[in-house]
């Protein structure tokens, strides 16, 4: 294997890749990067076994130059940290021999070891995908934005710590859920044609990774799924994820219909309110209180010291008088998670869960259950 | 006790006063600050037995009094308050209420009387100095300083008063840092020596980041106090005998080489990657003209890079500790920077040639 190309087409690709590994990780091997090299493409592939990346270095600058072609496998934070320390503008020329590649710059010179590329393990039980469909990458990444705060963190009802990938009917919509709030985003717009229909549970990392890498990116990502994974793909870059494997609740009965007490309010007073409230709140178990009034809705928080905090805040709001109780952490995420001016929010008694919704956002929905006070 | 505030006025005092209260501690006053008006000003004080940090500034008082409020919690909800909120707090029984608009909050409170006050002796001797100065001196020091040494006195900084200059001491045992500051005063008959413990010198650089003016030193026998006008900060001083720093300064040096302080330092970065994770060692050979920085680690990977210096004399090979050598480099101003060797058992002398009165002196490492 011998190539050279800039640092500037490297260096993106390069740290990308290695953002999915593992700081710490048993197998040496998953601290590397697979570095393969062809005639007319340079890819890298990085994993922690649960999900995968691969990057494909732009070839149409023109800027590379492929001597030989081959394969293995780098230490990849050891190689990022020395083509960020590099000159903006240097020329990296790689060489491997005997196991050992060796990278020139300038004045500049080093070896790494390397392992083979057979030894890189791609993600167990990997199947090409059976379901395909093809989505707009911006919307995606708001869907799942908007969503993600939802998922449980270690929860032993492993299936909630993920996010449902739900698709039927021309509908595409994800769902994120801790048993205690949730969260559901449909696609913007509704599909046209029936591309793919089944109920894959995407991890946790799978998500936040996926967020991060479609942050910024525009065009369209293909997602294709199978019973074990799901990959989404995009210019330049391959991302796979092993799935959960269960079968996620009918979150549908979760979501009240037609609550009968209905508030609209600021968004962002709301919050704010919120967040100045939490401070005196129980620091167990966050609970604040609401009382709703004409008009007016009420925040109170206190806590075994016997402090205390309360905010009056004006709403639209015609209906009889509510006090009920909730994790206000609940509240403040969900509202953090919306992007409209406004929110409303729908009640149907002190032991039924609030329906949170935007007015300029149909295609979100929250639902937050409420605690005993 | 009750007055009113401005947000704006209140936050950054509060957030510094409040920076000095650790998160954890054994005694619940040591969370709280202490809140003292009387005429027309708000005094506030965070203590953690070690530093100790009082702001003063105006309000507007309609009753004096005293109390201690948890520190965390008063910050927060002055933080999250709206702009410009006009904030009222009133003392009624043992409860702090703060309102704001249309929010009211109520703050448990610990007794006046409960909350330590770091005892003070009369200052023995005063120095003013402009704080940019002060500021320069403990940030160009401040990272030899030893953590968590059994050598406690290794754990922070000496500073020095001594024929007319302010001088900045500290070293961990394998590298030290001096700096100094012509005081322009005369120098006083006594040498005031005393070391400040390693979170005072994080207190004090935290609050001379937003300082301007000249700032006052005050020496007491067990504290050392610096006044800015509005804050007024206590540190207690660490009791040991700190070693004599002269000794270690080399002075035999006579091979001197200058270079390009970018250049070396991104090459050291580089090459850093590839050093031992554990200790850190480079090879640096210097020959006419050139100095060849190499390193290597267990995994059996190494990297090298030759850096073009202004050098003659004859080739010599010295290992450093590589994070030694950037920490130097990252503080050092000038474009350029002078390192002289004696031989390759001997420390190495580091300055910068714009700058005179600062040196740098880093150990040797057999590699």
């Amino acid at each position: 294997m011998e190539f050279s190309l800039k640092r500037s087409d490297l260096l993106e690709p390069l740290a990308k890749v290695v953002g999915v590994l593992e700081k710490r990780q048993t197998l040496p091997i998953l601290s590397h990067v697979l570095l393969s090299v062809e005639a007319e493409r340079v890819t890298l592939c990085g994993t922690d076994q649960e999900v995968e990346l691969q990057t494909q270095v732009d070839f149409e600058a023109g800027t590379i130059q492929v001597q030989a072609v081959g394969r293995c496998a780098v230490p990849g934070r050891k190689l990022l940290e020395i083509c960020r320390h590099l000159p903006a503008d240097a020329e990296l020329s790689f060489s491997l021999s005997d196991a050992r590649l060796t990278l020139t710059s300038g004045a500049f010179e080093s070896q790494f070891s390397t392992l083979p590329a057979e030894e890189f393990p791609s993600l167990d039980g990997y199947q090409p995908p059976q379901q395909m469909l093809t989505v707009n990458a911006v919307d995606l990444g708001q869907m799942l934005g908007k969503s993600a705060f939802a998922m449980a963190q270690q929860d032993v009802r492993y299936f909630f710590n993920g996010m449902l990938f739900e698709l039927e009917d021309l509908q595409f919509k994800v769902v994120a859920t801790n048993g205690q709030r949730l969260a559901v985003v449909a696609l913007k717009e509704a599909m046209t044609e029936h591309q793919a229909v089944g109920r894959p549970i995407v991890p946790r990392k799978g998500v936040l990774e996926l967020v991060k890498l479609l942050d910024g990116v525009e065009g369209e990502v293909d997602l294709g799924f199978s019973d074990t994974s799901i990959v989404a793909q995009m210019t330049g870059k391959r991302f796979v994820s092993k799935l959960i494997d269960g079968e996620y609740p009918d979150y549908t009965k979760a979501i009240p219909d037609q609550p009968d007490k209905r508030v609209t309010c600021d968004r962002g007073l709301l919050r704010d309110a919120l967040i100045r409230t939490a401070v005196m709140s129980n620091e167990v178990y966050k609970n604040v209180k609401l009382s709703l009034q004409e008009d007016k809705l009420m925040l109170f928080t206190n806590n075994p010291l016997q402090e205390q905090a309360e905010e009056s805040l004006s709403v639209e709001y015609q209906g009889e008088a509510l006090d009920i109780g909730f994790n206000i952490h609940f509240l403040i995420e969900a509202l953090g998670a919306m992007s409209g001016k406004n929110v409303s929010m729908g009640f149907s008694g002190q032991t039924s869960p609030c329906l949170i919704t935007d007015p300029d956002d149909a295609q979100a929905t929250f639902v937050v259950s409420p605690m005993v006070i | 006790m009750k007055f009113s505030i401005n947000r704006e006025s209140l936050l950054r005092p509060l957030q510094q006063v409040s920076g000095v209260v650790e998160r954890r501690q054994t005694l619940p006053i040591l969370s709280n600050l202490l809140l003292r008006v009387s005429g027309s000003k708000l005094s506030m004080t965070g203590t953690d037995l070690e530093v100790e940090m009082v702001s003063q500034l105006n309000a507007s008082v309609d009753l004096e009094g005293d109390i201690t409020v948890p520190a965390r919690k008063f910050v927060d909800i002055c933080r999250e308050l709206p702009d410009q909120a006009e904030i009222d707090v009133t003392l009624k029984e043992d409860r702090l209420e703060i309102r704001s608009g249309r929010f009211r909050s109520n703050l448990s409170t610990l007794p006046a009387a409960d909350f330590p006050a770091v005892e003070v002796a009369d200052a023995e001797r005063q120095v003013t100095i402009p704080a940019s100065e002060m500021k320069s001196l403990l940030d160009l020091t401040a990272f030899a300083m030893a953590q968590q040494d059994v050598r406690y006195f290794l754990n922070g900084m000496l500073i020095e008063e001594t024929g007319g200059t302010l001088k900045c001491v500290a070293t961990d045992g394998h590298r030290l840092a001096m700096n100094y500051h012509e005081l322009g005063n005369g120098g006083s008959e006594v040498d005031q020596q005393v070391i400040i413990p390693r979170k005072g010198v994080l207190e004090l650089q935290r609050l001379l980041n937003d300082c301007d003016g000249d700032v006052e030193l005050a020496f007491g026998g067990s504290h050392l106090r610096l006044s800015t006008g509005a804050f007024e900060l206590t540190t207690k001083l660490v009791d040991g005998r700190f070693p004599d720093y002269e000794r270690v300064i080399p002075r035999n040096g006579d091979k001197h080489v200058l270079a390009n302080k970018q250049d070396l330092r991104r090459a050291l970065n580089r090459t850093a990657i590839l050093s031992n994770e554990k200790f850190r060692g480079i090879r640096v050979n210097f020959s006419e003209g050139l100095v060849t920085l190499s390193t290597n680690n267990p995994e059996q990977e190494d990297a090298e890079e030759t850096v073009p210096v202004d050098y003659q004399g004859s080739p010599l090979e010295i290992g450093f500790n590589v994070g030694y050598l950037l920490d130097v480099l990252n503080v050092i101003r000038g474009d350029t920077v002078k390192i002289t060797v004696f031989d390759g058992n001997s420390s190495a002398l580091i300055e910068d040639p714009s700058v005179e009165n600062a040196l740098y002196v880093i150990m040797p490492m057999k590699l």
